[in-house]
């Protein structure tokens, strides 16, 4: 995983794996990380916007691992190994439940804290499956 | 009556600061542990040391989760020490693979101090052992 972030590329160069599909879970990902980082930082409880924004990527990260079911299910396969590809999807679409559920425990702005937390482990395994898929820094067979 | 009575059973160290770290840990281990699982059954060969490395440190975080979330001063004893064993790991293996890169052919969860996790791996158990050293004794504090 050491070029996860695409630190192996030369400053400028596109980051070509990252398709529509992947760049909006990142985008969401983050974005939602954001917000429960910010809303953790100010001492908020997990809340409506908190809560709301982790339910919301829970659904987009969903749709991302439709998105590759269909992709497989029409004869599409993935350069890395598909079940990697596998196993980031399913602990991806794990997370923001996981993450509430602990939230709903911890009614203190370290709960906001632990949605942020899973936002960006999520966001960051959405760009990794997109490596995976396109073949990026996949370790040699 | 009841809810007071679980909350004191409740670790003190999962409140607070610590259900975040505890959810860091979470996971790795998912991470260590399914990478390293995957790196051996399909390419040991590849590079060995690494990928042994790789299943030493998915051990030691599956250790040093579950005394995280198991109250109690016993399981804190054992989380001091798992996450100590944890941070000597991270600054060994890193130095390691730095002067000899040859010898890591593939890369391992630890490897130039957990590069390919953000420095996550570096930073976590600096984290878990200032956690554990306030959060010490057998009252849950805030």
């Amino acid at each position: 995983m050491t070029a996860s972030v695409g630190r192996a590329q030369a400053p400028g160069a596109t980051v070509d794996y990252l398709d529509g599909w992947a760049t909006a879970a990142l985008s969401v990902g983050l974005l939602v990380a954001a917000l429960c980082l910010v809303a953790g930082l100010r001492g908020r409880p997990p809340g409506r916007w908190t809560v709301g924004a982790s339910v919301i990527l829970q659904v987009v990260l969903l749709a991302y691992l439709v998105r590759y079911l269909v992709a497989m299910a029409t004869g599409s396969s993935p350069v890395g190994p598909a079940w990697e590809l596998w196993a980031y999807l399913v602990t991806v679409a794990v997370l923001p439940a996981l993450g509430l559920a602990w939230a709903r425990e911890e009614h203190s702005r370290w709960g906001t804290l632990v949605l942020a937390v899973m936002a960006v482990v999520a966001a960051v395994m959405c760009g990794r499956v997109a490596q995976i898929w396109y073949g990026v820094g996949v370790a040699p067979a | 009556m009841s809810e007071a009575k679980a909350a004191d059973r409740l670790s003190a160290r999962t409140t607070g600061p610590g259900r975040v770290i505890l959810a860091l840990y979470v996971v790795f281990v998912i991470g260590a542990t399914s990478r390293a699982a995957a790196q051996i059954l399909t390419r040991f060969d590849a590079a060995p040391l690494a990928y042994s490395l790789s299943a030493v440190a998915a051990a030691i975080y599956i250790v040093a989760t579950v005394a995280l979330a198991v109250p109690g001063e016993r399981a804190w004893r054992v989380s001091v020490a798992a996450i100590s064993v944890e941070l000597a790991g991270v600054l060994v293996v890193g130095t390691w693979s730095v002067l000899r890169p040859e010898q890591f052919a593939d890369a391992s969860v630890w490897s130039h101090y957990g590069r390919g996790y953000l420095f996550i791996p570096l930073v976590l158990p600096v984290l878990g052992l200032w956690w554990l050293a306030r959060s010490r004794g057998p009252r849950p504090r805030r």
